[in-house]
């Protein structure tokens, strides 16, 4: 038989779609691999939600005692809160990869991603999927279910194309932050993940509409480290109708994109210049 | 043109320079200071299609970072490296679908997927069609008996098995050039064999270029036929193995078993012979020269001839004593001939 004639490639031809396939095709080999450990992988969701329900618990205990805070009703907030949660959890599950990074760099693990004809960030993140993310869209999902009832959501064709550009943008900006935090493990060495474990702390402000905050933290959130964008200017177009805030989104999502691609390219330079 | 072709090729690192225990990280944080340490230093390689060259020195004298330039993984400080006609830095992805490198002490396998998955994601990354795969699996299988773990994680297997399964990973889309970093370093003497065989294979019916690097003096003499030593960063030698056995390698130890010895001075029975130096070890006749300027048969029918002879043995220097020379620093590789 000729099997030396069996010519077939798989997968497409053109070389951006071949990438975006093989990146797929490395997300399923890994979601294979992981879900043989059962226990781990079970361990890993349930450690999430119990994470999240511990948040909603709180949120519950400062709304019972105060119940409209600067203009937000516990519903609003509740609402607020499980959009983080889906936009952050969307960022979070196709962003696992940026963690890997501090670990690469230290054992010099870079070396094997740069052998191969491949960009290495798709690499990276063809190597992982954040699995703990699945209890926030989860928990996400169910907030926003009970706590849309109760909202005077401004349904208009506006706020549902302001919806469609700023839910995607907020996920840029999360998974352009922690790509840029952990990128700084080319120039650390060792502080694995610390930075990048900050930056998702300061996410967490994203929980409580921007206005409880001090102008200048406010400011902060919108401008320097752009979590506003997460949550509340998507939030605010839902219960106050589409505002600029949000038109301008995208800018917020591209820059984040674009600063962090920027961070990683040097840390990548400085890694190829001197070597693990 | 040559396959691979270093010019003046340099690589210098920044260490950071830090007094040791916490007052010293403080120290260092306020006021970084740094040492430039030159792994490479200023490198003439040349290396044509199809040769297998080997790539000795004393641990730290530059040979991963050299195999890291010529592969693209680093950027050269100085200096040229072109590897199949391509900058192997700049132009990364075209080389590396031409290259294939592994590292002995370093998987370049997913811990975490079965072999055959991994395989099969590089028959996909490299796009090779099926049929040559299937027959890259069946020679794997023949020869490295890979097809025994092809199920298993790559994590529960052996080094033996992890190291065949790396070669079998690196030559799924059929490379030009083969970078082997250590590529028998920790295996028992059976597995070595194996390996050895398999790459002489690849090399001379596949024509090959391996370039590797060694500790073990016999991947040397059975895998390639040109050395490269190289010491604190600089080159000392390149040439065939048959230039440096006779430039350094020349000298021969005859051992002769006397019975009822004299202990006499062999000088008188040696004489014509050429210079020859000969000393008794208790009832052993030790003849040491130069194989090239002397001739053996007629050492050895001297003393057939003078002596009752019980016992007889040949002992020649090889590779393996030139290059621990260079280890311990003892060959001055310039005073004895220096470059070919």
């Amino acid at each position: 038989m000729g099997v030396d004639a069996d010519r077939r490639i798989h997968g497409p031809r053109p070389y951006a779609l071949r990438v975006l396939w093989l990146y797929g095709r490395m997300l399923g080999q890994h979601a294979l691999a992981r879900l043989s450990y059962e226990t781990d992988f079970l361990l890993t969701i349930g450690a999430s939600a119990l994470t999240q329900v511990l948040g909603l618990i709180f949120l519950g205990v400062v709304f019972s005692r105060i119940p409209s805070v600067r203009g937000w009703t516990f519903w609003q907030a509740a609402l607020l809160y499980g959009l983080l949660l889906e936009v952050r959890g969307l960022a979070a599950a196709f962003g696992e990869g940026a963690w890997s990074i501090g670990g690469a760099v230290a054992r010099g693990e870079l070396d094997r991603l740069l052998l191969r004809p491949l960009p290495v960030l798709v690499q990276l993140y063809g190597g992982g999927l954040g699995w703990s993310a699945i209890a926030d869209l989860g928990l996400g999902a169910a907030i926003l279910a009970v706590a849309g009832p109760h909202v005077a959501i401004v349904w208009s064709f506006g706020t549902v194309a302001a919806l469609c550009v700023a839910l995607p943008s907020g996920a840029m900006v999360y998974w352009s932050a922690m790509l840029a935090a952990n990128s700084i493990a080319f120039w650390t060495v060792g502080a694995r993940g610390t930075v990048a474990f900050l930056l998702h702390g300061v996410s967490e402000l994203a929980k409580f509409p921007l206005p409880v905050y001090p102008r200048l933290l406010a400011g902060v959130l919108t401008w320097c480290l752009p979590f506003a964008f997460l949550s509340f200017y998507p939030a605010r177009a839902l219960v106050a109708g589409p505002d600029l805030a949000v038109w301008l989104s995208p800018l917020a999502g591209l820059g984040s994109l674009l600063c962090a691609w920027l961070v990683w390219r040097a840390g990548l330079a400085r890694y190829e210049g001197t070597g693990s | 043109m040559a396959a691979i072709e270093a010019r003046a090729l340099c690589k210098a690192y920044r260490r950071p320079l830090r007094a040791p225990g916490l007052s010293g990280s403080v120290r260092h944080l306020l006021r970084p200071r740094h040492q430039d340490i030159v792994a490479v230093d200023h490198l003439d390689l040349s290396i044509e299609a199809g040769e297998a060259v080997c790539y000795v020195g004393p641990n730290g004298a530059g040979k991963s970072t050299t195999i890291k330039l010529l592969t693209g993984i680093l950027r050269p400080t100085a200096g040229t490296v072109r590897v199949l006609g391509r900058d192997p830095h700049r132009q990364r992805v075209a080389n590396a679908r031409d290259i294939a490198a592994t590292f002995g002490n370093r998987s370049q396998l997913n811990w975490d997927l079965p072999l055959g998955e991994s395989l099969a994601l590089l028959r996909d990354i490299y796009a090779v069609p099926q049929g040559r795969y299937r027959q890259h699996l069946r020679t794997c299988a023949d020869i490295l008996g890979i097809d025994a773990f092809l199920s298993a994680p790559v994590r529960q297997l052996s080094l033996g098995q992890r190291v065949r399964a790396d070669l079998a990973a690196a030559l799924v889309h059929d490379p030009k050039i083969l970078y082997l970093d250590e590529p028998t370093v920790g295996l028992d003497i059976a597995v070595k064999e194996r390996l050895r065989a398999f790459l002489r294979q690849l090399h001379r019916e596949r024509g090959l270029t391996i370039p590797l690097t060694t500790h073990d003096l016999a991947d040397i003499e059975d895998v390639c036929d040109r050395l490269v030593i190289i010491d604190q960063a600089r080159l000392l030698y390149d040439g065939t193995l048959r230039q440096v056995r006779d430039r350094f390698a020349r000298e021969r130890v005859l051992r002769f078993v006397v019975r009822q010895p004299d202990r006499a001075d062999p000088a008188g029975i040696l004489a014509g012979c050429g210079p020859v130096r000969a000393a008794w070890e208790g009832d052993t006749l030790v003849v040491a020269f130069d194989r090239l300027a002397v001739e053996s048969p007629a050492v050895t029918a001297r003393v057939l001839r003078a002596m009752d002879v019980v016992d007889f043995h040949l002992a020649d220097a090889g590779i393996a004593d030139v290059v621990r020379r260079v280890y311990e620093r003892r060959l001055d590789l310039a005073e004895e001939g220096g470059q070919p």
